[in-house]
């Protein structure tokens, strides 16, 4: 049998709706990991030191800390043929 | 009836000269200092080893030397101590450390004492330092604080924090340090003494612990510029075992130290210098400018740079002379020294040589500049003596660790090896230096300003307050 629709006309409006906020589920997000963090798992490694978890703040805050002075000295411009202080004399 | 001589508060001169003429002798000087030492010492906790039967040994040969008629050396019986990276034969050279204990003893003196002991002196024994010298606090994880004899609860300041406290709590009249970014000059200032850090390449280093080759200096610590220089006259000479030091001719200062200071240049160094430093540094700093007549104010160029490379070499070379230990013991570390020599092991080698050749740059500019003048002062630190324990104070609005940062005047200078006596002005409560920094191998000027400050009493060596309020204590 063949099923008979009701007329649209017959429906009533259903009753509006309070909106809801569309929930999102939060996108997956990965702590962003602080390339130096890697760099000093990597150097430990080939210079066999033994930077233990527990150390690895400290040491990292050191390191930050003396390459920040690198970059101050990097940024002054010297002429290629500068010599560095100690030269070798024979 | 006259009293019998008390060494406590005599300076090295004025012992020399008392056991010369027979006043005491070197025996009683050497009974009197290492009795203090273990009365005092429990709470300045400035020495490490006591080597009594040595200066008990050497002082009777002294006495020996003088009954028999045979000239003296102009520090006869004056008793000192030495950092504990110092060689003394028949002792391990501990350098701060733990490490260094399982160490053989050393074989031979270090040629610094050999030297000073040729001039008639008498070693008392080794004193406290920070960890492998790689300190400004004078804290030690093994041995404990060196104590400011001005306020116990406070830093002697280091790395020769041992030699600061002996020589201002009155236990030795002088004392030898190192010195690779101010250890010297920070512990000078705020114990209150006169300290020398000579010419890079001016007095031999061998037969000492090393911590940065580059940067590495040996010198005296004491209450008076006059002894100063009797020290430094006494210890001066080539070494060929130190690939940096000179042969040069020596050149004795005592006997110029009273030639005053007349028509000399003296500048203010201005910048970097005056950053960040607290009221008391500026205030010790307007005294001694004033007393010098120093209106002239000058620029160091690019000096927060200089302390900046300074900082890299330091932590790179330091980090190579250590990298075996670290890789075998970094647990027998003192855990603050131990994290920063293996970030310095991390840094690339294209910073250290841009430090190293940013330092000839910088050398050829302060070169230039000591053409205009002929001393520059400068703070020796940002403030006085910190509390033990102190991790960090703020320089201008900014939280920075005091272990790295007492050193922020010293550093651009000792990075080009500069000539530097640090100066005391006695402060109340406390007292603070003020770097007279010349252009290199002229110590001579630097020690005759110290003088001519100390002889119009603007730079003194104070006594601490608890041995003025209670003569029974000296």
């Amino acid at each position: 049998m063949a099923r008979t629709s009701k007329s649209p006309a017959k429906r009533r409006p259903a009753p509006a709706r309070k909106k809801r906020p569309i929930k999102r589920r939060p996108a997956a997000t990965k702590p962003r990991r602080d390339p130096l963090d890697d760099f000093i798992v990597a150097a430990a490694r080939a210079l066999d030191l033994p930077a233990k978890r527990p150390w690895l703040p400290a040491i990292k805050a050191n390191l930050r800390v003396t390459l920040q002075h690198a970059n101050v000295v990097a940024e002054f411009r010297l002429p290629d043929d500068a010599e560095p202080a100690p030269v070798f004399r024979a | 009836m006259s009293h019998p001589f008390d060494p406590t508060w005599a300076t090295a001169g004025e012992i020399a000269r008392a056991v010369a003429s027979g006043e005491t002798t070197a025996s009683s000087v050497i009974d009197a200092t290492l009795a203090r030492i273990a009365k005092v010492d429990r709470t300045l906790n400035a020495f490490t080893e006591v080597t009594s039967a040595r200066a008990r040994a050497r002082a009777q040969a002294v006495d020996k030397a003088r009954a028999a008629g045979e000239p003296l050396g102009p520090l006869a019986g004056v008793p000192f101590g030495v950092k504990n990276l110092f060689d003394i034969a028949g002792v391990t050279t501990l350098a701060g450390s733990k490490i260094n204990r399982a160490n053989p003893a050393a074989e031979r003196d270090s040629p610094l004492i050999e030297r000073l002991e040729a001039a008639g002196a008498v070693l008392v024994g080794a004193l406290n330092m920070g960890e492998y010298a790689y300190d400004f606090t004078g804290e030690n994880i093994h041995d404990g604080p060196s104590r400011n004899p001005h306020d116990t609860s406070r830093m002697t300041g280091g790395s020769s924090g041992g030699s600061g406290g002996a020589v201002a709590g009155g236990l030795v009249p002088l004392s030898l340090g190192s010195d690779t970014n101010g250890s010297i000059r920070v512990p000078a200032s705020l114990c209150g003494l006169f300290g020398l850090k000579p010419t890079y390449g001016r007095l031999p280093r061998n037969g000492s612990f090393p911590f940065v080759d580059s940067l590495d200096h040996l010198g005296p610590l004491a209450r008076s510029a006059g002894d100063l220089a009797l020290a430094y006259d006494a210890m001066q000479g080539h070494d060929p075992a130190d690939a940096a030091c000179l042969d040069r001719p020596l050149e004795p200062v005592s006997p110029q130290l009273d030639t005053g200071i007349d028509g000399l240049r003296i500048a203010v160094a201005g910048g970097h210098f005056q950053q960040g430093a607290f009221p008391e540094a500026l205030a010790a700093l307007d005294r001694v400018a004033d007393a010098l007549r120093a209106r002239q104010e000058v620029e160091i160029p690019q000096a927060a740079r200089a302390r900046a490379a300074a900082y890299v070499i330091t932590a790179a070379e330091g980090a190579t002379l250590h990298l075996e230990r670290l890789r075998q013991q970094a647990d027998d570390f003192d855990p603050a020294v131990r994290d920063r020599l293996i970030a310095g092991a991390m840094i690339p080698a294209a910073h250290v040589l841009a430090a190293q050749k940013f330092r000839r740059w910088y050398q050829a500019e302060l070169c230039n500049l000591f053409e205009s003048v002929d001393a520059i002062i400068a703070p020796a630190t940002p403030c006085t003596a910190p509390k033990i324990g102190q991790q960090t104070f703020v320089l201008e609005g900014v939280e920075m660790p005091v272990r790295a940062n007492l050193g922020i005047y010293t550093q651009p200078i000792s990075f080009i090896g500069l000539p530097v006596v640090c100066v005391p002005v006695p402060l109340t409560p406390l007292p603070i230096g003020v770097q007279i920094i010349a252009r290199p191998w002229r110590e001579d000027i630097a020690l005759r300003v110290a003088h001519a400050l100390e002889r119009d009493r603007v730079a003194f060596a104070p006594r601490p307050r608890s041995s003025r309020a209670n003569p029974a204590k000296k």
